[in-house]
């Protein structure tokens, strides 16, 4: 009994620390920290797919731009608010989620990935050139409605903790068993009776949904978006990265990845090409010698087995963090 | 709009098909013969135009003479790159080996981004924006060459593919590697010459993507998506089926490009992929897997 009331303060403690360091740190800080919440959010999605159904999606910025640009003209054009412009831009991403299905699913493994890379691509060449949504020039927010820093700093961390959970419901659904018999084997998953095509689908759409929430999000506080750098391939790369070193496949992967990632920019920060290279390399790295992340490795190694079973013993359900 | 302007855009489409070609071979054999979406392939091909543009401009050469020299570089340092990064990991997968070229694509271009800056570079020559009419059409000649070098490439693959002993070898490993091991294949350095070759042609396509067109560090990507489309369009590894893709699109985009305006013209071969595939996923030519 005492375990579990320690367990709920301690949770409750993480709280308000989470609420209250804002107030403390400097704005610099904050902003850090804001990216951190971004990429757990964009990362939890990602990993859905590519952790549990073995689905390596190459499309992040397709998703995360459709989101930003619907935040933006819905704010823009028809003065949503912008946490409606948000979920509207994780809703309209959903959609497109939807729509390219059908033809992306065809694809096994491989395929699937450069499928996506494609689609990504094409929406960017696409929006540089559309006049409706401000082709190469962009848009911007109204400067006036725009919210302070520590707003979006909440906003994202509920987004990221909202993000987080909803991956840990899913995986104790019959959803979530389904995306993992598939990322076993996806064949033997199918002659249990997993349907493959409706279990991958609505992992895809989920993914495709929260990732367009982050980029509604995030398109608002940057005040403005163009398709160059909304689209580009960097943030899938980086949202694969922050999960692959944090731990694919894992929930608390994506959490340590990402704050791995953001403090190893930061640290790096004044050597901009040497720290995209470290990036590289630590993929590289990883894929080859530690492929279970930092939280894979910690997990199966000797030093966490008695935390993994003190744990287990005060009820958490399957142990699985 | 006029019946020139649609040839024109149909026949220099077809042309500059024959370029497309010689940037997606490598990835193309890549593909066919280990499985391996080489997604650092446009880096390679970058490299290969920013090599050409420096050696060239400093021997004060013609570039096609630097490409022989940066061909060399560029096979040897395809051939490490596979047998130390990329043959360890694919024991494991194949997906493994997808995220640690993406690796190889932030580095290469984070690398040339610093040496080299953002600056849009072209290699030029005196003959590199020269145009030619035949017929009230207007070539480039580049567009000509490239398309002559297409087919004597293709076809000298082709021919090593199937009439030498190594070029067997590489088959064998393709169709099942474990058999071709057995039998005597040393598939690991047969993977590697592979990549080092792919990596030579890629030398070559950047060449000449240099000289028609022009070249940042960021240019990998787009110009390794339309491999894609290519090997797509071609069937994955088919080698003739590549330079039947490379045309086609050059064709489908010249077209669009002349009825929709450039702006979209890049666009058209994605398009086509997606519906090709819902319609035929093994590709146009490929063998159904």
């Amino acid at each position: 009994m005492l375990r579990r009331y320690i367990q709920w303060a301690l949770l409750g403690l993480l709280i308000a620390a989470l609420v209250a360091v804002p107030h403390v740190v400097d704005r610099y800080t904050v902003f850090l920290l804001y990216l951190v919440w971004l990429y757990i959010g964009l990362g939890q999605g990602w990993n859905l797919l590519a952790g549990y159904a073995g689905l390596i999606s190459l499309g992040v910025a397709a998703f995360f731009g459709i989101g930003a640009y619907t935040a933006a003209m819905t704010v823009i054009r028809l003065n949503f608010h912008y946490l409606l412009g948000s979920l509207a831009g994780g809703f309209l991403a959903m959609v497109f989620a939807a729509i390219v299905a059908v033809p992306i699913f065809r694809f096994r493994g491989i395929y699937f990935a450069i499928g996506t890379l494609v689609i990504s691509e094409a929406l960017r060449v696409f929006m540089i050139s559309w006049k409706f949504t401000g082709s190469a020039d962009g848009l911007t927010f109204p400067i006036e409605k725009s919210p302070s820093l520590m707003w979006f700093y909440y906003l994202m961390l509920c987004v990221a903790a909202g993000a987080t959970l909803l991956v840990v419901v899913i995986l104790r659904t019959k959803l979530g068993m389904s995306l993992r018999a598939i990322g076993n084997n996806e064949k033997s998953a199918q002659n249990m009776g997993v349907n493959t095509f409706r279990t991958k689908f609505y992992a895809f759409l989920i993914s495709a949904f929260i990732s367009g929430v982050v980029g509604g999000i995030h398109s608002a506080q940057m005040g403005s978006i163009e398709p160059y750098s909304i689209f580009y391939f960097m943030w899938t790369l980086s949202t694969a990265n922050t999960v692959i070193i944090g731990g694919i496949g894992t929930i608390l992967g994506p959490v340590l990845g990402s704050i791995f990632v953001i403090f190893l920019a930061e640290l790096l920060a004044d050597y901009h090409t040497f720290h995209l290279v470290i990036t590289g390399v630590l993929l590289i790295v990883i894929i080859r010698f530690i492929p279970a992340g930092i939280w894979g490795e910690i997990r199966a190694s000797r030093f966490a087995e008695p935390i993994i079973a003190m744990s287990k013993k005060t009820g958490t359900q399957d142990g699985e963090t | 709009m006029s019946f020139y302007t649609l040839t024109g855009g149909a026949l220099n489409g077809l042309l500059l098909g024959g370029l497309y070609a010689i940037t997606a071979l490598g990835f193309s054999m890549i593909f066919g013969v280990m499985g391996l979406m080489n997604v650092v392939h446009g880096e390679l091909l970058v490299s290969g135009a920013y090599l050409c543009f420096f050696i060239s401009r400093a021997l004060g050469i013609d570039p096609f003479l630097a490409t022989v020299m940066v061909a060399v570089v560029l096979f040897a340092l395809g051939y490490l790159l596979q047998l130390s990064v990329f043959n360890p990991v694919m024991e494991r997968g194949i997906e493994p080996a997808l995220l640690t070229a993406f690796g190889l694509s932030i580095i290469a271009q984070s690398l040339f981004l610093f040496y080299w800056t953002t600056n849009t570079r072209s290699i030029n020559t005196a003959y590199s924006q020269v145009g030619i009419k035949v017929l009230g059409i207007d070539f480039p000649v580049m567009y000509l060459i490239s398309f002559g070098l297409s087919l004597v490439l293709i076809a000298g693959v082709h021919l090593f593919m199937t009439r030498t002993y190594l070029g067997k070898a590489i088959r064998a490993a393709t169709q099942d590697p474990d058999t071709a091991q057995v039998m005597g294949v040393n598939v690991k350095r047969v993977y590697a010459f592979t990549y080092g070759v792919a990596a030579a042609i890629a030398a070559m396509g950047g060449t000449l993507i240099g000289m028609v067109f022009s070249f940042v560090p960021s240019s990998g990507i787009p110009w390794m998506t339309k491999g894609f489309v290519i090997v797509v369009l071609g069937g994955m590894g088919s080698i003739v089926g590549t330079l039947a893709g490379a045309l086609l699109l050059g064709v489908f985009e010249g077209i669009g490009g002349a009825v929709m305006g450039t702006g979209y013209r890049d666009l058209i071969g994605l398009v086509i992929v997606l519906v090709v595939l819902v319609a035929r996923p093994a590709g146009l030519f490929g063998r159904p897997s």
